[in-house]
């Protein structure tokens, strides 16, 4: 379904009106997507661990990304947004999985399937070892993650942004602004958590010292 | 007090504005504001120097490269070179088959359709009022939802006037508050459905197999009849979409006879509605990795794999003479078509398969009015439909197991009996004080209506009068019951999904088949419904909706945007829908 989405997105957002495919060469699309994976294949699956937080589910959605790309191979006009056109294909994919699995969204990332309370001094271990700022981005929206890793890391114009993202331009911006904001305020708490932490472990350790 | 809020608003407005300032320059007002505002607050000048700060945060990732598996590449080759050989559709849609219908047949490619013709629902009722639309309130951010795919199949008339089948497979939806969103359009695989003549039908119902369509079907005619007819595979061309274009209904044209199109083309897009968008869903519902299927065609629902529709006339014996009692007649037409029953007028709105598939059930009286309605059961092993009940005052509510749930005014008082299918012989027991109930499939819950009922003006059904519809253990008095409405609908559906976890409710307020649908999540530890937060509340609809696991599939008359066909989905907290353009004649399968 995302090649049709895509196609939506791609005639939306990059222009490109559609001609009335008369065939699809399967060998032309192949040659194609292996010129494109070699290019890409590490910034798209970069962009789907970020996303994911998952190295190896990273690993199955950007072989399915560039399938995908394959199999849309006909919707895309024009070859300069062929990388564009792919991190669309990519953000769909990540989006689809996140959805799927939205259940199980607020299980905490670091010391997950804990049956007992995490120590402070084990709780302030974890937050050391996964960085601030990945956990901060772990915890806001996907799309403003996305808006946010798209344009900062991945380097996509507004207009990329945009069509990646399938909205349209001013909807990108905001998104990103968005994101911004909120990544302001998680890095803060994260901070904030951090220091909580590391105060409840001196405070532990005063306590045991005493004893 | 008031002068706080404003300041905390300005503070809201500079992080916004601060926020901005990284991607974009503001305008020169919006700068000169922001200035000012850092100026004077000193926690905001921090807060817009740490945007930048958190921007060189970002780039830092940059230096800590993330290295895919070595092997990536050979997978992702391995997954086209399978896709490739699987052969990648150029043609038409549903060029292969349409499948669903057709692939999940036990009787290896004999799909049957049994159609009840009656009196006409679809056609001049007023237009119910204006209240749906995707387009509520404007969400900033409208992004089509996936959702496990499933398929939408309807039943409708196409441009050269015959009734046929479309499927599609669709698994995208939109918020429900989104305006713009663009979820991919499926394309139609079509079917038609020979040998009918065209004209509205009230319910379409799939067996549990999946090897047979019965289509409730009512006409102006008064010529009424019970078919079973085999479907075709899909027409070449096919259809893009749904054709919006109805053609004036009277145009009774059957499909087979070949009469050029009355109506639209079925190829014409819809404004707005790519044509080049097709059907493709995972073959298996949870998995992200597997390959979709290829984007033109159809995908079978449960992931079987295809198999070609192939028109095989029933068993049927051709010699056999229509006679005028009501229904039981075999005859079939040359091109297969059985009539299994004649000279009746469907009564009501509910009719079913048991839950094995192998009986339907529906009610029914003469149609010169002799009688009043009695429960008719179909064994779909067999050719003809037999009457179970012979009071003609019985009407069908639904199945409870292997038993009929019969309906029946007893003293003034609705009554509710289970009836052996085969025979008619009741159960033993009084039956419930219950009103056409609606039994979940492990039969513990029902909605039904608990009060007074009142012969209709034709004497041929009740309407109820005074009391609640409920919903809530069944039988009644066996355990805790809630209130659906205190006021008395005509008519109603009630459809529970297969797994117990939603249950839909179609009511309407005359014997029309335009009403309001509501849709119930069921709480798997209570077994209750809230009530104050339906996942969708009186929705216009028309009769006849499918309901399954996470999906609800139904119909709309035209609203001002012409008829839809709407797709509304929910999966853990996400939910959403869309609409697929239709016209005035179309059917949910279900």
């Amino acid at each position: 379904m995302v090649a049709d989405s895509l196609d939506l997105n791609e005639r939306r957002a990059l222009g490109a009106p559609r001609a009335v495919s008369a065939g699809w060469d399967r060998d032309e699309a192949y040659r194609f997507v292996e010129d494109l994976f070699a290019r890409h294949q590490s910034e798209i699956y970069a962009y789907l661990v970020r996303m994911l937080r998952d190295p190896e589910l990273a690993a199955d959605l950007t072989q399915d990304a560039f399938v995908k790309a394959y199999r849309a191979y006909d919707s895309l006009q024009k070859p300069e947004n062929a990388r564009a056109w792919l991190y669309q294909i990519a953000h769909r994919v990540a989006l689809d999985n996140l959805r799927r699995r939205r259940i199980v969204r607020f299980v905490p990332l670091a010391g997950e399937a804990r049956t007992t309370a995490p120590s402070a001094e084990h709780l302030a271990m974890d937050l050391r070892l996964s960085g601030d700022l990945e956990r901060a981005l772990a915890r806001i929206p996907e799309r403003q993650r996305a808006a946010l890793l798209l344009a900062e890391l991945h380097d996509l114009t507004g207009v990329e942004l945009a069509a990646a993202l399938g909205v349209s331009h001013v909807a990108a911006r905001a998104l990103l602004t968005r994101a911004r904001v909120s990544l302001r305020r998680a890095l803060a708490e994260e901070r904030q958590s951090i220091a909580d932490a590391e105060a409840a472990r001196d405070e532990a350790r005063r306590e045991a010292g005493r004893s | 007090m008031s002068r706080m809020i404003g300041r905390r608003d300005d503070h809201d407005r500079a992080r916004e504005l601060a926020a901005r300032q990284v991607d974009e320059p503001l305008e020169p007002g919006e700068a000169r504001w922001l200035d000012g505002h850092l100026a004077a607050c000193e926690a905001c000048a921090a807060e817009a120097a740490a945007f930048e700060a958190d921007r060189l945060l970002l780039g830092g990732l940059r230096n800590a490269p993330l290295v895919p598996p070595r092997d990536l590449w050979a997978r992702t080759a391995a997954a086209i070179d399978a896709e490739r050989g699987a052969g990648r559709p150029t043609g038409s849609p549903g060029r292969r088959s349409w499948i669903p219908l057709a692939s999940l047949a036990p009787l290896a490619g004999l799909t049957v359709v049994a159609v009840l013709v009656g009196s006409t629902l679809l056609t001049g009722s007023p237009a119910a009022p204006s209240t749906a639309g995707v387009a509520g309130s404007p969400a900033p951010f409208p992004t089509a939802i996936a959702m496990r795919p499933g398929q939408v199949a309807v039943v409708t008339r196409g441009a050269d006037g015959g009734l046929q089948v479309l499927t599609a497979g669709v698994d995208e939806v939109c918020p429900l508050v989104a305006e713009g969103c663009a979820a991919a359009a499926p394309s139609f695989a079509t079917s038609p459905l020979t040998g009918l003549a065209a004209g509205g039908s009230m319910d379409a119902i799939i067996s549990p197999s999946r090897d047979r369509i019965v289509v409730v079907q009512r006409n102006t005619s008064g010529s009424d009849g019970v078919y079973v007819v085999p479907v075709r595979p899909p027409t070449g061309g096919g259809a893009a979409t749904i054709p919006t274009s109805s053609p004036e209904p009277g145009g009774t044209t059957p499909a087979s006879s070949g009469t050029p199109p009355v109506g639209g083309s079925p190829t014409t897009t819809p404004a707005g509605s790519p044509a080049s968008a097709s059907p493709s869903a995972a073959a298996t519902p949870d998995s992200t990795t597997s390959p979709e299927a290829p984007t033109d065609e159809p995908t079978p629902v449960d992931g079987t794999s295809p198999t070609p529709a192939v028109s095989v006339p029933p068993e049927a014996t051709p010699e056999t003479t229509p006679t005028p009692a009501p229904t039981v007649d075999v005859t079939p037409a040359p091109d297969g078509t059985i009539e299994i029953a004649k000279d009746v007028v469907v009564v009501g709105s509910i009719a079913d398969y048991d839950a094995s598939g192998g009986l339907f059930a529906f009610t029914a009286r003469p149609a010169d009015g002799s009688a009043g309605p009695d429960v008719y059961v179909w064994d779909t092993t067999e050719t003809q439909a037999h009457r179970v009940t012979g009071d003609h005052r019985s009407l069908f509510a639904g199945w409870d197991g292997r038993d009929l749930l019969v309906s029946r005014v007893e003293h003034g008082q609705p009554r509710t009996v289970a009836v052996n299918a085969r025979t008619g012989e009741p159960r033993a027991g009084a039956g419930e004080a219950a009103w056409l109930p609606g039994v979940s499939p492990d039969g513990s819950q029902a909605v039904w209506w608990e009060g007074d009922v009142e012969p209709d003006t034709d004497g041929t059904t009740w309407t109820p009068t005074k009391g609640r519809l409920l919903i809530g253990s069944w039988p009644p008095g066996s355990g805790e019951v809630q209130v659906l409405s205190r006021r008395a609908p005509a008519v109603w559906q009630v459809r529970w999904a297969p797994d117990g976890s939603a249950v839909a409710v179609w009511t309407a307020d005359d014997q029309g088949e335009r009403g309001a649908l509501s849709l119930y999540a069921i709480d798997p530890d209570s077994g209750r419904i809230n009530l104050s937060k339906p996942l969708l509340r009186d929705e216009p609809a028309l009769a006849g909706f499918s309901l399954d696991g996470g999906r609800l599939v139904y119909a709309s008359a035209d609203q001002g945007d012409g008829h839809g066909v709407w797709v509304f989905a929910w999966e853990g907290d996400s939910s959403g829908r869309v609409r697929l353009p239709g016209n005035a004649e179309i059917t949910v399968l279900r």
